[in-house]
């Protein structure tokens, strides 16, 4: 996989990050990790809405979002994310425990490119892999 | 006066009274104008004429006056004059007969020659030296111009025509006085011109104005004195008076006689009046009647300016109006042929009208007469023709009506015959004795009409005798009214039965308001009546019935909501009277009910006409709230008009309270089944996350414990210490992170069953037929190789179609048959039958298996979620799988049930909506 793909990380527990840590470890995925514990701190660096670091859009990003969150929910960030002309292009991978087949139905129509069900292991690397695929076809 | 005659007159009149007015006022007009054109023209002619010989004369004068002006002639010395004058007489040329030279004593010289012996003067014998001299002292020139009485005056004169002393020619002497250069009156020239030369140049003058073609139209000349002197009648004019034997007479101083005449003094007063007009000198008209010929006459005058004369031309009146009475010919003419010719066409267009008319006449009177009459022919298209046409259609309706009526008459008597009940004619009082009676009362009486007739017996003795009253009473009132009259009463018939009938009748009047006899018929109305009464005995029942019932009762007029009738059960303490209303009765309002919680069936059933059960809440006694279904029914009449609604009212306050109650309670669950879809799926949902993270770290805790194990054999430690941590390493933390392990997958289990029953409870069905047949083939297919391994034999009978949802139908089947493959009795052979049919409107199906059975303590139990009958067997499972399929065939009208016997095997049975 590129290094230069930068991978985002919406959860709101910690436990689930040092998870998804240790798991990208594991697999050798050694690019950078930016977490953000809520839904609001991922907006705002979407949208650039505060004053900590914003997005580049010179580089490359994957986003792996957790559904239940405070403030902002999962499936509302992927809904504004689709809907903004400089952000529809990044993949999104939704990494959450529900396995409701509602839920699932919703982000696939909403155009997530993989949904995940924790715990994490060889499925979140997958994901991560068909991801980046994405630029390879349309490189930078 | 007839209608031809009409008409003639009438065109006539018509065509010729305008024709007529416009004649009389064109002759009116037009007679005065000509005669004033005519008039007008004469006159100016005759200016002319004057102007001419005014002319004529004013040159004669300003001759005589030149001379008179010369010194010569004022000397008075004829012998120096005398030839003067000779040669002045020859330059005229005739026009001067002779010049005079008059002395102031009257004697005279003359240029025809005068007494030489006597100074040339003029005597009556020129040749006689002696001769007595002439003397004009009684001429009025001379008077005039040097008479005694106009001395030392200048003066010049015309003479009128006169006879010369001398010639005996008739002259006129044109004179001036001739002055001396101090003033004095010397004497006085004269000359005379002969009258024919004067005559000829009137005559002339006559010519020119006076056309040839009117030879009444005549001349005259008046001197100022009136005189003719220029006449058509030679009599009239100056002349000398001859006698017998034709000499002139000579008067006493020896001048001849002359006789005149004057217009002044003309026998026609009016023409004597016109001469003193002329001898005034003016210009007119006038109008008189010749004395000799009677006629009417008009003179036109104008005067000579210098001769002091007047001229004037005569002509008959009728002359003058000839153009006028050419015209009037003219227009008799005209007249009596326009008379003529529309008389003719008035003729004709009356005959032409009236011969139609007189036809249609004559055969109207044919039809008043009551004969038959044949179609007229119609000549024309015009009103007439249509008139005709109207006619013969109006006459044949006529005839037609007239037949009809004597169709109907015939029909009415029929009628009268056939009437129900018996037509009368009766007298006016009691006893009511018939002048007719039909047939009919036999039938109410038993009498024959002839016995009523024939005044054998009189109907009044046959009624009742109480009624007798009621009947008298109600024709006296209709004699009063003059109104018809009705009325009820019993007779006593022929048998000896009492019967009752109507009668309705009026009283008949003479044109002065006698009442003459009563027309009527008379009903049986005893069956009637006998019905009425026992209508009557209905009535009172049905009331006592619904007296008798426990649910409010009533009627209501539809007009004004008023209670017509209505049970004790209603009323409450009401009172039934005027003025009550349904909704003061159950209300105890006061207006109709109305909006959506009080639908007005009263106005419901006015728009539907059909009947309605509305739910009202009503008052009773106490003001207590009941609430009542109210069933209201219209009555209509037999036209389908809307009398009146009857309600009766069932009290359902109890089961309202109940119904509301339910309706509460329902909310609250469906409230508190929402809330725990909602509690279910967040809790499995937030559980989940601590459970990764319990069994992510206690992965990572064993991955460290092998590590630590690992680097603890390359540590020197001492053996018990080695023996120590390798027994915390390799035994007690393996044996701790095992429970865990376990721990996290139970709950996870847990988990995943709450949430697969929650969801089997919400998502949405999709209804439809299910071919089962088909379904079961794919189940049985996927669980093929799982029997086959475990040496099970499956059958599936023909299975009945059913309706429910496909993916959750295919559930509940697959469930039943996996649980019939897991709990096998591994001692014998394992079997499963699949079997179905219909049931009324339900498709059941059964899965029956040869396996360990379920104890019957626990057969309900086994629905119940997360209930496992063997927990420790290694079939395993989560529990859930009979929760899920109840849930599932609850939302489908399904229902699932279990027949089982321990040890020998279960019958799993589905039902299913049918088709």
């Amino acid at each position: 996989m590129r290094n230069d793909i930068k991978l985002l990380l919406a959860e709101d527990d910690r436990g689930h990050y040092v998870l998804t840590k240790h798991c990208l470890k594991k697999a050798c995925v050694e690019n950078e990790l930016l977490w953000f514990t809520d839904g609001e701190k991922t907006m705002n660096f979407l949208f650039a809405r505060s004053k900590e670091p914003a997005i580049d859009h010179n580089n490359l990003y994957i986003l792996l979002l957790d559904i239940r969150m405070p403030k902002v929910d999962g499936i509302t960030i992927l809904e504004k994310i689709k809907q903004d002309d400089q952000l529809k292009d990044i993949p999104v991978i939704i990494v959450t425990t529900s396995n409701s087949p509602a839920n699932i139905g919703k982000c696939s129509r909403l155009g997530c490119i993989d949904y995940v069900v924790k715990p994490l292991g060889e499925n979140l690397i997958d994901a991560i892999e068909k991801a980046s695929n994405t630029f390879q076809i349309c490189p930078a | 006066m007839r209608l031809g005659l009409k008409i003639t007159i009438y065109t006539l009149l018509i065509a010729l009274l305008p024709f007529i007015a416009t004649m009389i006022i064109t002759l009116a007009h037009n007679s005065e104008y000509i005669q004033t054109l005519t008039l007008n023209s004469v006159e100016n002619e005759l200016k002319t004429g004057a102007e001419a010989i005014s002319g004529y004369f004013s040159t004669r004068i300003s001759d005589i006056a030149t001379y008179a002006d010369m010194p010569m002639l004022k000397t008075m010395d004829w012998k120096r004059i005398e030839p003067y004058l000779q040669s002045e007489l020859k330059r005229h040329e005739g026009i001067y007969e002779k010049l005079l030279l008059g002395r102031l004593d009257s004697h005279y010289y003359v240029t025809a020659g005068g007494n030489p012996a006597q100074d040339g003067l003029a005597s009556f014998d020129n040749s006689d030296p002696d001769s007595r001299l002439k003397s004009i002292r009684q001429r009025p020139y001379w008077q005039i111009t040097a008479g005694p009485k106009n001395v030392n005056r200048r003066t010049v004169y015309l003479s009128d025509p006169m006879i010369s002393y001398t010639t005996g020619v008739k002259q006129v002497m044109v004179a001036s006085s001739i002055m001396s250069d101090e003033g004095k009156t010397a004497g006085m020239i004269a000359g005379a011109i002969e009258w024919d030369q004067i005559e000829s140049l009137i005559n002339k003058i006559r010519k020119r104005i006076i056309p040839e073609d009117i030879p009444e139209q005549k001349m005259f000349l008046i001197s100022a004195d009136g005189v003719y002197i220029y006449h058509w009648d030679p009599k009239k004019i100056v002349h000398l008076v001859l006698d017998e034997a034709g000499k002139p007479l000579i008067n006493e101083i020896g001048e001849k006689v002359v006789s005149k005449s004057k217009v002044t003094e003309d026998p026609s007063a009016e023409l004597a009046k016109a001469g003193k007009s002329m001898v005034a000198g003016e210009t007119g008209t006038a109008f008189y009647t010749d004395a000799e010929t009677q006629e009417e006459m008009a003179v036109v005058f104008a005067p000579i300016a210098s001769a002091r004369y007047t001229i004037a031309i005569v002509q008959p009146k009728r002359v003058i109006m000839k153009p006028i009475i050419n015209l009037q010919m003219y227009l008799i003419t005209v007249m009596v042929v326009t008379i003529i010719v529309v008389l003719v066409v008035s003729l004709l267009m009356a005959h032409k009208i009236s011969i139609p008319i007189i036809t249609l006449s004559n055969a109207a009177k044919q039809i008043a007469k009551g004969q038959k009459h044949a179609t007229i022919k119609t000549t024309s298209k015009d009103e007439v023709g249509e008139l005709t046409e109207t006619f013969n259609s109006m006459a044949v309706s006529l005839q037609e009506r007239e037949l009809s009526l004597k169709n109907s008459e015939k029909r009415y008597r029929t009628l009268v015959e056939n009437i129900p009940g018996a037509v009368y004619r009766s007298e006016i009082d009691f006893p009511w004795y018939m002048m007719h009676m039909s047939e009919a009362v036999s039938s109410i009486t038993q009498y024959n009409a002839t016995v009523f007739i024939d005044r054998n017996i009189a109907f009044g003795n046959l009624i009742i005798a109480h009624d007798i009253e009621i009947v008298e009473k109600a024709v006296k009132d209709a004699c009063v009214n003059h109104e018809p009259f009705t009325v009820e009463y019993g007779i006593v018939d022929a048998n000896g039965n009492t019967r009752y009938v109507f009668e309705k009748g009026q009283v008949i009047y003479d044109e002065n308001d006698k009442p003459l006899w009563l027309d009527g018929v008379i009903m049986d109305i005893t069956e009637h009546k006998q019905a009425v009464e026992q209508d009557v005995e209905k009535g009172r029942f049905i009331k006592k019935a619904l007296d008798a019932l426990d649910h409010p009762f009533y009627v209501i007029n539809i007009d004004d909501y008023s209670i017509a009738m209505a049970n004790s059960a209603a009323l409450g303490d009401h009172v039934l009277e005027e003025g009550l209303t349904c909704y003061g009765l159950t209300h105890r309002f006061n207006k109709p009910c109305s909006g959506p919680n009080e639908i007005c069936p009263i106005k419901e059933i006015r728009k539907t006409h059909k009947p309605l059960t509305v739910e009202h809440t009503h008052y009773d006694s106490f003001g207590n709230k009941r609430r009542y279904e109210v069933h209201a029914h219209p009555i209509l009449d037999r036209s389908g008009k809307l009398m009146q609604v009857i309600e009766y009212n069932i009290d359902i306050t109890e089961k309202h309270h109940a119904q509301m109650e339910q309706k509460r309670l329902m909310k609250i669950l469906e409230t508190k089944n929402k809330e725990l879809q909602s509690i279910v799926y967040v809790a499995s949902h937030d559980l989940k996350s601590p459970l990764v993270n319990i069994s992510g770290f206690g992965k990572e805790l064993s991955m460290y414990c092998d590590r630590l194990s690992k680097l603890l054999t390359k540590t020197e430690l001492t053996e018990s210490d080695k023996k120590k941590i390798d027994e915390i390493i390799k035994e007690s933390v393996p044996e701790s992170l095992e429970f865990i392990n376990a721990s996290t997958k139970k709950i996870n289990m847990l988990i995943n069953g709450l949430l697969q029953v929650s969801r089997a409870g919400s998502t949405q069905l999709n209804i439809e037929s299910l071919d089962m047949n088909k379904i079961m083939k794919d189940i049985v297919e996927t669980i093929e190789f799982q029997a086959k391994q475990a040496g099970v034999s499956i059958n599936v009978d023909d299975l009945p179609p059913c309706m429910g949802d496909l993916p959750k139908t295919n559930q509940v089947f697959s469930n039943l048959l996996s649980n019939a493959l897991k709990y096998l009795d591994p001692s014998r052979e394992g079997k499963i039958h699949i079997s179905g049919w219909k049931e009324n409107h339900i498709s059941v199906y059964c899965i029956e298996d040869n396996g360990i059975g379920i104890a019957p303590d626990y057969q309900e139990k086994i629905f119940e979620v997360f209930h496992r009958l063997h927990p420790d067997d290694s079939a395993g499972g989560e529990g859930i799988g009979l929760t899920i399929v109840m849930r599932i065939l609850d939302r489908q009208n399904g229902r699932i049930w279990v027949e089982s016997e321990t040890g020998k095997g279960s019958k799993f049975y589905v039902s299913l909506p049918a088709l």
